[in-house]
C-alpha cells in the first residue's frame, strides 16, 4: 500500500499524458511519427541492453568486474556494453559470411548475448553527478531529435546506413570494389543493420545517442576516479568541454562511428587503469574495429596501463586478434587488407593509371608544413570552419584553457598523468592523419578528463568555474548556435509536422531523383551511383556510390575509359545515377596541374562524355540525373 | 551562319530551357528560374511579371505569328502570353491541383498537363476540368495538339509506349508500343513527333504514323518539332551534331546538344554556351 500514491500519479501522468498528446486541437506532433521513434527507441535498448549481459558475464568470470566497478563511480557498465557491441558484430559477422543477414537471424546474437545475464553477473548501474546527468539529458534530447528526423549526413547516406542497406538487400557482406565502404571493418554497420530491419533508420542513430551519453557518463565516473580531489567539479568540467563543441553534438544523433569509438577507448582506458587485461584487449579490439583511428589513443593506452609489460604484449596481440576477421576477410576476397584505405592499385579489376590516392591529407586543415604543426592546436580550435576543409567542424576551446593548469596538476599529482598521456599521444596520431575535427572525438573525452583532472588539482574552483563559463560563452556561438539551427530545421520532420519525402527533397540534393528511381525505376533493376553520395535512399541494389573524393566512381572511369558504361553494362548494371559535380582546382592546390587533370578532371570529362554517347536520359532533376545503360551500342 | 548569344545563360534549373518559342528566346536569371524573353528580331529582353519554375513551365509558340506563350501548372496555373507589345497574363486560367510529373504544354489557348495518375487537358478559362486516368512516366513533358494530348507511360512489358487522347472524343490509348521505348513526344501543327529505338516517327490524329526517320537520337533531349520541321541530336561515331528535316544543321567540332527550333531559328547548345543559327 505505501506504493500507492506513487503509482497513482504515474498512472495519471500517463493518462494526462497521453490526453496531451490527442486532444491538441492543432497537433504539434504526428502519433504515427512517435510510435514509430518509441518503437525505435525500445527496440534499440533491449538490443543493447542484452548484448551488455555477455559483456557483464565476461567481466564477471574473468574477475575483472570487482576493480572496474568499485568505489562510488563504477565503469563496469562501460567496458560491459562495449564488450556487447563486440560481440553483436562479430557475431553478425559470422550470420554474413554465411548469408544469413535477414531480420530474422539477425536477432540471434543479441538473443544469445542477452543469456549473459542469467550468470548475475552484479553489474552496477552508472552513477553520474547531477551536473553531468543533467548535461546528459540535455545532449539526449539533442540525439532524439536529430535521430528522429529522416537521415541527411553524407556519411550516413553513403556509408553508415548505405551499408546495412546494402547487406540487408542482398542478405549478406558487401565489399570490394562495388562496395568500397563494406571493406572496411563492419563492427558497427552489422548491428546497424539489425536496427535497421528491425525499426528503421531511427534506430542504428539511437545506437549513437545512446553511445554519446556513455561517454558523458563515462567521462563522469572516470574524472570522479582519477581527480585527486574536487571530482563532481572536474566530471562537470569534462562534461562541458564535450557538450559545448558542435563536432560532438553533431554526431550525437548520427549513425556514425566516432561516438562508439570514443566510448571503446574509454572502456579500454578504464580497463587498463583498473589492470583488467582481457577487458582492456576486447575494449581495444572494439574501438579499433569501429574505427581505425582510435589507433593513437589505444597505443597511448597500452603504454599507460597498469599491466606487467609481459601481459600488455598479449592484451595487445588480443586487441589485434579482435581486428584480425576484418583484415582476413579481405585478403581472402583478394583485395589489401586495409582496402579501401590502400591497394587500389592492386584490384583484380586493374590498377588504374597514374595515381589513385584514396585521400589527400594536404587536403584538409591549415597546412602540413613544421609552422603548421606548432600552430595546430591554435588552429584546430580557433580558426576551424563547420562547412570547409578547414578541419571540417569546430571544438570547445576550454583544452586550451585548460592545458597549463592541467599540466601543472600532473606535476604534482600523478594520478591524472595517465589520461592526459593517452590525450596527447591521440592527438599527436590525429595530427598525422587528416585534419578532421570529428577524428579527434574518439581521444576527445580521454582528453577531456585528463585536462579537468589535472586542473582541478592546482587550481581554486571559483576561479576555474569562471574562466570555464567565460570561455564557454565566448565560444557558444560558433558551436552552439550552429546546433540550434540545425535542430531547428530538423524538428518539424522530428515531430511528424513535415512529412520525410518533403524535409528529404529540400534537404539532400539528389533527393528528388532518387524519390522518381524509386517509383519507377523496375524493381529489378540495379543501379550504379557516380558522383552521388545517396545510396541509402534507393529503394533498388546499388553499386559504386561515393567515398571521400567520389574515389570508386573515378576508379571505374580510370581503368575502363571509353567502356566505362560498357564495363558496367556486363556486371548487370541497368541504371545510373549521377551527380553532376566537378572537382574544383582551388581544392588541391598541393597537386600538379597533370596530377590533377589525369586523377579528377579527366575522368569526370570523360564520364559527361560517355554518358552523351551510351546512355539514356530518363530523369533530370537539379543536378542530378538518371540514365538507362540499353544493350551495347543500340539507340534508345 | 551560327553566333553565340551571349545575352541568354545556360543556367536554367531545368537544362531543357532556354528554348524557342515563337520569335522569343525563354530564358533564366541567376536562380535559374525563366524571368526574361528576347526577342530575336531586335535583340530586345524583356521581363516576366514574375517568375516560373521551369521545370513546371511548358512554352510554345502563341496563338499570334511570332509570339509565345508560358505557362506554369502546380496548383495557380499561370498563363502568359508575349507578343511585340510586351507579357500580358491570361486572367481566370483554372486551377491544376498538384504537382505536374512532367512539363506541362500550352498554346496560348490551351493547358495540358500530366499529374502523377492522370492527365489533365482544358480550354484554360473553362470552368469544366476533365481529367483522365493514366500512369505517366514522369520528366518527359506532355504535347499539346489541340485537341489531341500525348504521353509517355510505362507498359506492361516495362518499357516506355506513347499514349495519346483526344478531348472530347476519343480515349486514351497507346499509339506507338512495345516492343523497344518509344519517349520524348512532342508536337506541332502536324500532330506528334516522338523517339521510337533508332527512329524518329511522325504521328497525325487522322492518319497514325505517317513518317519515320532513321536517325539515333533521343537519349538526351528531345526532339524540337515546329511546321512540320523535325530537329534533333545525331550521333556520329565521336561526335553528336543537331539535324534538321529541312537540311538546317549545327554541326562541327565538339558536340551540338539540345535543339529548339522556331521558324527560321535553331537554338541549340555547344561547349557550355547557347548558339542560334538562322535559315538562309
Amino acid at each position: 500500500m505505501k506504493h500507492l500514491p506513487t503509482v497513482a500519479l504515474l498512472l495519471l501522468a500517463v493518462g494526462l499524458g497521453a490526453a496531451t498528446l490527442l486532444v491538441d486541437p492543432s497537433p504539434a506532433a504526428e502519433l504515427s511519427q512517435l510510435r514509430s521513434v518509441g518503437w525505435s527507441l525500445a527496440v534499440t535498448a533491449l538490443a543493447v541492453g542484452a548484448v551488455t549481459g555477455a559483456g557483464a558475464a565476461v567481466l564477471s568470470r574473468t574477475q575483472a568486474l570487482a576493480s572496474l566497478d568499485e568505489g562510488e563511480a563504477p565503469v563496469g557498465w562501460l567496458v560491459a556494453s562495449v564488450l556487447g557491441l563486440l560481440f553483436w558484430g562479430l557475431g553478425s559477422l559470422a550470420l554474413g559470411a554465411a548469408g544469413l543477414l535477414t531480420p530474422v537471424a539477425l536477432a540471434i546474437p543479441p538473443v544469445l548475448l542477452g543469456l549473459g545475464w542469467l550468470t548475475r553477473p552484479g553489474l552496477r548501474r552508472p552513477s553520474p553527478t547531477p551536473a553531468v546527468a543533467a548535461i546528459a539529458a540535455v545532449v539526449g534530447v539533442v540525439g532524439l531529435i536529430d535521430a528522429s528526423a529522416p537521415p541527411i549526413d553524407t556519411d550516413e547516406l553513403y556509408q553508415h546506413l548505405a551499408l546495412p542497406t546494402r547487406m540487408l538487400r542482398q542478405g549478406g557482406l558487401v565489399g570490394g570494389v562495388f562496395h568500397a565502404d563494406g571493406s572496411r571493418p563492419l563492427l558497427l554497420q552489422l548491428p546497424f543493420a539489425a536496427l535497421l530491419s528491425w525499426a528503421g533508420d531511427t534506430a542504428p542513430r539511437l545506437l549513437t545517442v545512446g553511445s554519446a551519453l556513455g561517454v558523458l557518463l563515462g567521462v563522469d565516473a572516470l574524472s570522479r576516479r582519477l581527480a585527486p580531489r574536487r571530482p563532481r567539479l572536474a566530471a562537470a568540467l569534462a562534461a562541458i568541454t564535450l557538450a559545448t563543441s558542435w563536432s560532438f553534438l553533431h554526431d550525437v544523433g548520427l549513425a556514425a562511428n566516432n561516438l562508439p569509438t570514443a566510448l571503446a577507448v574509454l572502456a579500454a582506458l578504464s580497463s587498463a587503469l583498473a589492470g583488467a587485461p582481457i577487458a582492456l584487449a576486447l575494449s581495444a579490439g572494439a574501438a579499433l574495429s569501429f574505427k581505425y583511428t582510435a589507433a593513437g589513443a589505444i597505443v597511448g593506452i597500452w603504454l599507460v596501463a597498469r599491466l606487467p609489460i609481459r601481459t600488455r604484449v598479449w592484451a595487445g596481440l588480443l586487441a589485434l586478434a579482435c581486428v584480425t576477421p576484418w583484415w582476413a576477410r579481405n585478403a581472402i576476397d583478394g583485395l589489401h587488407p586495409l582496402f579501401p584505405y590502400a591497394g587500389w592499385d592492386q584490384l583484380s579489376t586493374g590498377a588504374p593509371p597514374g595515381s589513385l590516392q584514396f585521400q589527400y591529407l594536404e587536403k584538409y586543415g591549415t597546412g602540413r608544413s613544421l609552422a603548421d604543426f606548432v600552430w595546430l592546436p591554435w588552429n584546430a580550435v580557433m580558426t576551424a570552419e563547420i562547412g570547409s576543409f578547414r578541419f571540417l567542424g569546430r571544438i570547445s576551446p576550454l583544452p586550451l584553457l585548460l592545458a597549463i593548469p592541467a599540466a601543472v596538476g600532473a606535476w604534482q599529482h600523478r594520478g591524472v598523468r595517465a589520461p592526459l598521456a593517452v590525450g596527447l599521444v591521440g592527438a599527436l596520431a590525429w595530427s598525422a592523419g587528416p585534419h578532421w575535427l570529428r577524428h579527434m572525438l574518439p581521444v576527445l573525452p580521454v582528453l577531456a578528463v585528463g585536462l579537468s583532472s589535472g586542473a582541478v588539482g592546482c587550481m581554486r574552483p571559483e576561479a576555474l568555474l569562471g574562466a570555464t563559463t567565460l570561455v564557454s560563452l565566448a565560444a557558444a556561438p560558433a558551436n552552439l548556435a550552429p546546433m540550434l539551427t540545425h535542430l531547428a530545421d530538423r524538428l518539424p520532420a522530428a515531430l511528424g509536422q513535415e512529412s520525410r519525402a518533403d524535409y528529404l527533397h529540400r534537404a539532400v540534393r539528389s533527393a528528388p531523383a532518387i524519390t522518381w528511381a524509386n517509383e519507377h525505376l523496375p524493381a529489378d533493376a540495379k543501379v550504379a551511383l557516380l558522383y552521388d553520395w545517396s545510396t541509402h535512399l534507393l529503394e533498388r541494389d546499388s553499386v559504386l556510390g561515393s567515398v571521400e573524393d567520389h574515389v570508386p566512381t573515378r576508379y571505374w572511369l580510370l581503368v575502363h575509359g571509353d567502356d566505362s558504361l560498357d564495363a558496367l553494362a556486363e556486371q548487370g548494371v541497368t541504371h545510373l545515377v549521377v551527380g553532376r559535380f566537378r572537382f574544383l582546382r582551388k581544392w588541391y592546390p598541393f597537386l600538379q596541374d597533370d596530377v590533377f587533370n589525369e586523377v579528377f578532371k579527366d575522368p569526370t570529362d570523360l564520364l559527361d562524355r560517355r554518358l552523351l554517347r551510351d546512355a539514356t536520359l530518363i530523369y533530370e532533376a537539379g543536378h542530378t540525373r538518371i540514365y538507362r545503360l540499353d544493350p551495347a551500342h543500340e539507340s534508345p | 551562319m551560327a553566333v553565340p548569344l551571349y545575352a541568354v545563360e545556360d543556367n536554367c534549373a531545368d537544362r531543357r530551357y532556354p528554348a524557342l518559342a515563337g520569335d522569343w528566346v525563354v530564358a533564366c536569371g541567376k536562380g535559374g528560374q525563366i524571368d526574361r524573353l528576347l526577342h530575336l528580331p531586335d535583340g530586345r529582353t524583356i521581363p516576366l511579371p514574375a517568375p516560373l519554375d521551369p521545370r513546371r513551365t511548358g512554352i510554345a509558340a502563341g496563338p499570334a505569328p511570332g509570339s509565345a506563350a508560358l505557362v506554369q501548372v502546380g496548383g495557380v496555373v499561370r498563363l502568359f502570353v508575349v507578343g511585340p507589345e510586351g507579357v500580358s497574363e491570361v486572367a481566370d486560367v483554372t486551377r491544376l491541383p498538384g504537382e505536374p510529373a512532367g512539363l506541362p504544354a500550352t498554346d496560348g489557348e490551351h493547358v495540358a498537363a500530366v499529374m502523377d495518375t492522370r492527365v489533365e487537358a482544358l480550354v484554360a478559362t473553362d470552368k469544366v476540368r476533365p481529367s483522365w486516368s493514366a500512369a505517366p512516366i514522369g520528366w518527359q513533358g506532355v504535347a499539346l495538339a489541340w485537341p489531341w494530348v500525348a504521353w509517355v507511360q510505362q507498359g506492361a512489358d516495362g518499357t516506355e509506349d506513347v499514349w495519346a487522347l483526344e478531348v472530347g472524343g476519343q480515349p486514351p490509348a497507346p499509339i506507338a508500343h512495345g516492343p523497344g521505348q518509344q519517349r520524348l513526344v512532342v508536337a506541332d501543327e502536324d500532330g506528334f513527333a516522338f523517339v521510337s529505338d533508332g527512329q524518329l516517327m511522325r504521328w497525325r490524329p487522322d492518319q497514325g504514323v505517317t513518317a519515320s526517320l532513321d536517325t539515333d537520337t533521343g537519349f538526351l533531349s528531345p526532339p524540337s518539332a515546329d511546321a512540320g520541321v523535325l530537329c534533333w541530336e545525331q550521333r556520329e561515331d565521336d561526335d553528336i551534331d543537331v539535324i534538321c528535316s529541312d537540311g538546317l544543321s549545327a554541326a562541327g567540332e565538339g558536340d551540338q546538344l539540345r535543339p529548339s527550333r522556331s521558324g527560321r531559328w535553331l537554338l541549340y547548345r555547344h561547349e557550355g554556351r547557347v548558339w542560334l543559327r538562322t535559315a538562309p
